[in-house]
């Protein structure tokens, strides 16, 4: 529970994390009252790719990184402890955002900016920098995906959209799979890596 | 008291450390020399649980480090500077630190000021000089009361006020039954505090014993560090 708590307590001090929470926000509150017609989560979704980075590619920018695991050597329950820290700050997140953005289907839309998140999260702890982290992700949903169009279905993002754009339960286990995949080969990472 | 034994780390094809031993023991300082890229680092990487060693052991008190719970209570350590995050303060540095260890929110301040950072305690971390970030670095490292302490070149970036200090509290941490090993590039750094030396060159022990046997048959500290290490002047 402490390690929890002092992940919580790492991305409650870091300014980025602040800024990145009120730009969605402020997006989604601007976009909410400009036009009904347009997909709101389309576009702050962006900045759920980078609210999930951060609790990981800040550790790598220095050397945090190192205090870090020289609190927590316990490479599992640190990695467990970050997940959970990233996910809370993720789902109040994403609440908002559907709620403000007056969402037609709320828990899907606000469930599928928490996986968008997480995923761009386990991509983190693979690449652990922001830049190729950022690029990858925002490649795929901006470009990637929208260019492969119906034949790119299976792609994480749109697997995922049918959690408030078609059916909730072929989202949620698209969403799941895609996690699971991502998230294995993120832990072997974690836990075998040097630093 | 710290064991390490048979360490031998490898990175490609370069061995990196080979066959790497020796003790500190408590109530001793024990300074861990050689040149830059000898080896120093990479075992205190290994000691601290950061990095795996292909094969031996390095234990505190018979245990691996990555087997301690709350380890900061035990071991304090430093390596390489604050190891915070820019953006930072050092109160809030410290804050998550002492969280992740169950230490009690009062010791941030005690350290802060102990350190002598109690007036940029709210300051952001990118605005502090070497030296600021080293004193944070060592902060980090007592925020446990921990009895062994585990330093790679504590020295480094203080001005000669703050390296009279860190001599200081290094030699009194000893003195009170504490295990103290630092690291250092610079023999005459080390000289004045440490009662062991241990002298690694190209990822092997060349030599370890006190200060007096490690130097006799030699001119000065400096001649025996040059000789031992194999670097010509």
């Amino acid at each position: 529970m402490n390690v929890v708590l002092a992940e919580l307590s790492k991305l409650r001090t870091l300014p980025l994390t602040g800024f990145t929470v009120a730009g969605i926000l402020a997006c989604t509150a601007l976009l909410a009252a400009a036009d009904q017609a347009v997909d709101i989560i389309m576009y702050v979704q962006a900045g759920f790719v980078l609210l999930g980075i951060i609790p990981v590619a800040h550790e790598h920018a220095g050397r945090q990184f190192g205090t870090t695991l020289i609190a927590v050597p316990a490479r599992g329950r640190l990695l467990v402890a970050k997940s959970l820290a990233t996910a809370v700050v993720m789902a109040l997140t994403a609440a908002a955002t559907a709620v403000l953005g007056g969402a037609e289907r709320p828990v899907g839309a606000a469930a599928y900016l928490v996986f968008i998140g997480l995923f761009a999260y386990a991509v983190a702890v693979v690449v652990r920098q922001l830049i190729p982290a950022l690029v990858g992700m925002l490649s795929l949903i901006l470009i990637v995906s929208p260019v492969l169009a119906d034949h790119g279905r299976w792609l994480p993002d749109r697997a995922a959209a049918e959690l408030y754009q078609g059916s909730a339960t072929i989202g949620a286990l698209g969403a799941l799979a895609w996690v699971a995949l991502i998230g294995a080969v993120a832990t072997v990472q974690f836990l075998r890596r040097d630093l | 008291m710290i064991t390490i034994d048979q360490l031998v780390k490898r990175r490609g094809s370069r061995t990196v450390l080979d066959n790497v031993g020796f003790t500190a023991r408590p109530g001793r300082v024990t300074a861990f020399l050689g040149p830059n890229g000898a080896g120093k680092s990479s075992t205190l990487r290994i000691l601290l649980g950061l990095d795996r060693a292909d094969d031996g052991h390095a234990l505190f008190d018979g245990r691996p480090y990555r087997t301690l719970p709350d380890p900061l209570r035990t071991v304090g350590s430093m390596l390489e500077g604050s190891g915070a995050h820019r953006s930072r303060t050092a109160r809030n540095h410290l804050a998550w630190v002492a969280r992740s260890n169950g230490i009690p929110r009062r010791r941030v301040a005690e350290v802060l000021a102990e350190v002598g950072l109690a007036a940029d305690a709210r300051v952001r971390v990118a605005k502090y000089s070497l030296g600021m970030g080293q004193r944070l670095g060592i902060a980090a490292a007592l925020l446990g009361e921990p009895q062994i302490l585990v330093l790679d070149e504590p020295v480094n970036g203080l001005d000669p006020e703050g390296i009279r200090w860190i001599r200081r509290l290094l030699r009194d941490h000893a003195d009170a039954g504490g295990t103290v090993l630092l690291s250092s590039h610079l023999m005459t750094e080390v000289a004045d505090v440490a009662d062991d030396l241990v002298v690694i060159a190209n990822g092997r022990i060349v030599t370890t014993g006190t200060v007096t046997e490690v130097t006799s048959g030699y001119a000065d500290l400096e001649e025996a560090f040059f000789a031992l290490t194999g670097v010509t002047r």
